[in-house]
C-alpha cells in the first residue's frame, strides 16, 4: 500500500501546484478589445467571416471593438500596432492570420497582461492562443454534395498555397466526393495567391475546360463562383455563405461561424476563467465553428440526407475524414488501418489522396 | 497686355533656399493630408497629437519610426548610389530578397562560429545582393540591354525563387507554413533597449557614412559625378567610367542586399513571404527626394518611417482605411517633390509692352 500513498500523496501536492502553474488568465483592467486584419475586413470572404464574429462580440457581450486593418504581416508593422493598442489600455487583442504567428507570440511574451488570440496562428502560450477549425470535415460534408450533383465524374477544386490547412481542405472534398462515387476524379489547382479574383475566374474556367462541373473554391473571392454561374456550372463557395454570386449553381458553401468561438472565449477571458489551450483551438463540425451554408435549389433531399447521416457520424466520433488505411496517391501508407491521421500529421500534410489529379507545386524534395 | 512667366533654371541652388524648399513642401502637404483627414472624419485637434507628438516626441512613436527607417535608409541608399551614375535600380526587392536568402542560408546552416554568425550573415547579403545586380549590369555594358526591364525582371525571379524555397525546402515543417524556421539568438541583431529598435541602426549609419564619403570625399564620387552629368563627356575626358559604373552599381545591389539581412535578423527573424513588399517604390521616392544624397537620405528615410507610423496611428485609432492613408502619404510626397521646382528654377514674370 505504501507505493499507492505516494503516488496519492505526489498527486494531492500536483493538485495543490497545479492552479497556481495553470491559473487562469486574470485581466488587470476593464476589457478592451481590438482586431487586427491583414487586408480589408470587409473582403468577402476569411476576414469578413471573422468581422462577423467581431460583429457577435460586439452586440452579444456589450463591448465596443477596435479595428486596424491592413496591417501587413510584417513584425515591424504588426508590433508597432500591438503596442499602440496595449500602450492605450487594450487588453484583448485578436489577430487574423498566421503571417501574424511570429510577431504576436513575441509581443505576447512582452506583455503578459494581454490576452492574444489569433486565427490560424501556430503559437500558444499563458496568454496566448491561436484558434482554427476543423475544415476538412465540412470539406467532407461539401464533398458528398459536390459528388452527388456531378454528371460528369469530374469535380475541381481551386486553392491558395500547398500548406497544411489547404490541404487537408481540398483532401477532405475529395475523401467526401469518393465516399459517395468511389471512382470520382478530383481536380486540384493552386492559384499561389490568397486573393486574385481574375486569376481565380480563370482557374474556375480552366478546372470547367477539363470537365469538371463542380468547381469548388478555398479561397475568398467569389470569381470562382461567378465564371461556373455563366457557364451553367454547379459551384461551391467558402468561408461564408457565397450564394449571392451563383444563385442558381451553387449547391452550398463551407463556412466558419467564428462567433460560436470567439464570443465565449472573450466572455471567459473578462470572467477570469479563461485558460489557452497548450495546442490551440482546433475544433470541428461538433462545436459548430464551420459548417455548411444553406443549400442551393438543386439540390436534392436526398442528398441533403446523406450530408445528415455523415455530420452525425462526424460528431459522434465515428467517421474520421481521414481515417485508415490512406494513402497518398503515390502509393505511400499515411494512416494504418484502425487508425487516424494525427493532429500533428494533419499539420504537416503534403500529400493528395488517390482520386485527386493535378500538381502540388513544390513539394517537400 | 499678357502677362508670361519663364522659368529660369538656376544655375546653382543656394542651401537655404533648397532648405526652405523642402520645409515648405512638407508643411503644404502636411497641411493639405491634415484637411483631408479631417474632412473624413478625424478629429482635428487630435492630428498635432497623432502626427507630431506620438510619431516623432514621444519615445515609442520615436522608436517606431526610427525601426521603420533602418530598412529605408538602406535600400534609398542602393537606389541612391545607382541613381548617380545614371543607371535605374528598379530590382531593388530582387536584391533585398537576396540578401534576405544569403542571411537565412547561412543561419540555417550555422556557418562560421556563433560570434562571427551576424556578420557573416551580413556579408553575404552585401555578397548576393552585388551578385544579382551583376547580371543585369553585364547585359548592359556587353549589349545595352535596357537595365529598367532586366533589374525589374530579375526582382520577379527572386520572388519566385524564395517561393520555391519558403514551400519547398526551408519551409518550417513544424507548422506546414510557408516561412524559414525561427533564427538563433545570436543571429538577431540585438535590440538597443528601445521598444523594437535594433543594432541594425548602426549599420545604416555606418552605410550612410560610407556612402556619403564615396560620394563627397573620394576620387571616384568625383567620376560618378561627371558620369552621371554626361557619359560620353567622361569617356572622353578620359575618366574611368566602366570602374565608377562598377562600383556604384554594384555597391546599389549590396546594400539593397544588406536591407533584407537586417530585416530578417533584426525584425523579422525569419524569411517570410512578405518582407520585401513595398521597398522598391519607397527606396526611389526617398533616393529621388534627396537628391541622392546620402545625408539627405537619411533625412528623407526618417520622415518617411514617421508618416508610415503616423499612418499606422490612423489605422489603428481612428479605422481610416489604407486608401486614404496612402492618399495622405501621396500628398504629402507629391507636395514635396514638387515644391522642388521653387528651389531649381528662378520664375521671372515680364509684363508685354
Amino acid at each position: 500500500m505504501k507505493a499507492p500513498n505516494t503516488i496519492l500523496a505526489a498527486t494531492s501536492l500536483l493538485a495543490l501546484l497545479l492552479p497556481l502553474d495553470a491559473a487562469a488568465f486574470e485581466l488587470k483592467s476593464a476589457p478592451k478589445v481590438a482586431f487586427i486584419y491583414a487586408s480589408t475586413a470587409q473582403d468577402g470572404g476569411w476576414n469578413e467571416a471573422l468581422d462577423a464574429g467581431r460583429a457577435a462580440v460586439e452586440s452579444e457581450l456589450g463591448l465596443d471593438v477596435a479595428v486596424a486593418e491592413n496591417i501587413p504581416e510584417e513584425a515591424t508593422r504588426l508590433r508597432a500596432a500591438i503596442d499602440l493598442y496595449v500602450k492605450r489600455g487594450y487588453n484583448i487583442i485578436v489577430g487574423t492570420t498566421y503571417g501574424y504567428s511570429e510577431a504576436m507570440s513575441e509581443a505576447a511574451a512582452a506583455y503578459p497582461d494581454v490576452a492574444f488570440f489569433n486565427a490560424s496562428g501556430v503559437h500558444n502560450s499563458e496568454n496566448m492562443e491561436s484558434f482554427y477549425a476543423r475544415t476538412y470535415e465540412a470539406w467532407y460534408l461539401a464533398g458528398i454534395v459536390a459528388a452527388d450533383a456531378s454528371e460528369s465524374g469530374k469535380i475541381g477544386m481551386l486553392a491558395g498555397f500547398p500548406v497544411g490547412v489547404v490541404n487537408w481542405d481540398i483532401n477532405g472534398f475529395a475523401q467526401g466526393a469518393k465516399s459517395v462515387t468511389p471512382d470520382i476524379e478530383t481536380v486540384a489547382v493552386y492559384t499561389n495567391s490568397w486573393w486574385d479574383p481574375v486569376k481565380e475566374g480563370q482557374v474556375s474556367e480552366a478546372i470547367l475546360d477539363q470537365g469538371a462541373d463542380v468547381v469548388a473554391t478555398d479561397l475568398s473571392a467569389a470569381s470562382a463562383l461567378n465564371a461556373a454561374e455563366k457557364r451553367g456550372a454547379k459551384s461551391i463557395g467558402y468561408q461564408l455563405d457565397m450564394s449571392a454570386a451563383a444563385p442558381e449553381g451553387i449547391v452550398t458553401s463551407v463556412v466558419f461561424h467564428w462567433d460560436q468561438y470567439l464570443v465565449p472565449r472573450i466572455k471567459a477571458v473578462i470572467d477570469g476563467s479563461w485558460e489557452p489551450e497548450e495546442w490551440g483551438y482546433f475544433e470541428g463540425l461538433s462545436a459548430g465553428v464551420v459548417g455548411l451554408a444553406p443549400y442551393g435549389p438543386s439540390v436534392s433531399d436526398e442528398t441533403k440526407a446523406k450530408v445528415e447521416t455523415a455530420k452525425a457520424a462526424i460528431i459522434a466520433g465515428e467517421l474520421a475524414p481521414f481515417a485508415g488505411p490512406l494513402s497518398s496517391r503515390e502509393g505511400d501508407e499515411k494512416v494504418a488501418a484502425g487508425e487516424v491521421l494525427s493532429d500533428e500529421a494533419l499539420w504537416g500534410m503534403d500529400f493528395f489522396v488517390t482520386g485527386i489529379t493535378g500538381t502540388m507545386p513544390a513539394a517537400q524534395e | 497686355m499678357l502677362d508670361t512667366a519663364l522659368l529660369i533654371r538656376r544655375q546653382d541652388v543656394p542651401v537655404w533656399l533648397s532648405v526652405a524648399t523642402y520645409a515648405g513642401g512638407l508643411i503644404f502637404g502636411l497641411c493639405a493630408a491634415a484637411l483631408c483627414l479631417v474632412q473624413l472624419g478625424v478629429p482635428a485637434n487630435a492630428l498635432w497629437q497623432e502626427f507630431v507628438v506620438q510619431t516623432f516626441l514621444t519615445q515609442q512613436g520615436l522608436g517606431q519610426t526610427l525601426t521603420a527607417a533602418i530598412p529605408l535608409v538602406l535600400v534609398s541608399l542602393g537606389a541612391a548610389l545607382s541613381m548617380r551614375v545614371r543607371f535605374w535600380n528598379i530590382g531593388i526587392e530582387g536584391q533585398l530578397w537576396l540578401g534576405a536568402m544569403a542571411a537565412t542560408w547561412i543561419s540555417l546552416h550555422d556557418f562560421g562560429p556563433g560570434p562571427l554568425r551576424l556578420w557573416l550573415m551580413m556579408a553575404a547579403a552585401l555578397v548576393a545582393g552585388a551578385l544579382w545586380m551583376a547580371l543585369p549590369l553585364a547585359l548592359k555594358l556587353l549589349w545595352n540591354v535596357s537595365e529598367v526591364i532586366s533589374t525589374l525582371l530579375m526582382g520577379s525571379i527572386a520572388f519566385l525563387w524564395v517561393q520555391h524555397l519558403l514551400f519547398g525546402a526551408w519551409r518550417d515543417a513544424a507548422t506546414g507554413f510557408p516561412t524559414s524556421t525561427t533564427l538563433d539568438p545570436v543571429e538577431r541583431l540585438p535590440l538597443l533597449g528601445w521598444d523594437q529598435l535594433h543594432a541594425g541602426l548602426w549599420i545604416a549609419l555606418a552605410a550612410v557614412v560610407v556612402c556619403a564619403l564615396l560620394t563627397g570625399v573620394t576620387r571616384l564620387g568625383f567620376y560618378a559625378r561627371a558620369v552621371g552629368a554626361n557619359r560620353r563627356a567622361a569617356l572622353a575626358s578620359g575618366l574611368p567610367v566602366l570602374l565608377t559604373v562598377c562600383v556604384f552599381v554594384l555597391g546599389s545591389g549590396a546594400l539593397c542586399g544588406l536591407a533584407g539581412a537586417v530585416i530578417v535578423s533584426g525584425t523579422e527573424f525569419r524569411l517570410t513571404q512578405s518582407i520585401g513588399a513595398g521597398y522598391l517604390f519607397s527606396g526611389i521616392v526617398v533616393a529621388y527626394l534627396a537628391r541622392s544624397n546620402p545625408l539627405g537620405v537619411l533625412v528623407v528615410a526618417f520622415v518617411l518611417g514617421g508618416i508610415y507610423t503616423a499612418g499606422n496611428v490612423l489605422k489603428v485609432f481612428y479605422g481610416v482605411s489604407e486608401a486614404v492613408v496612402l492618399l495622405a502619404q501621396g500628398i504629402v510626397l507629391m507636395s514635396v517633390l514638387c515644391a522642388q521646382l521653387f528651389g531649381d528654377y528662378r520664375i521671372v514674370t515680364r509684363r508685354r509692352a
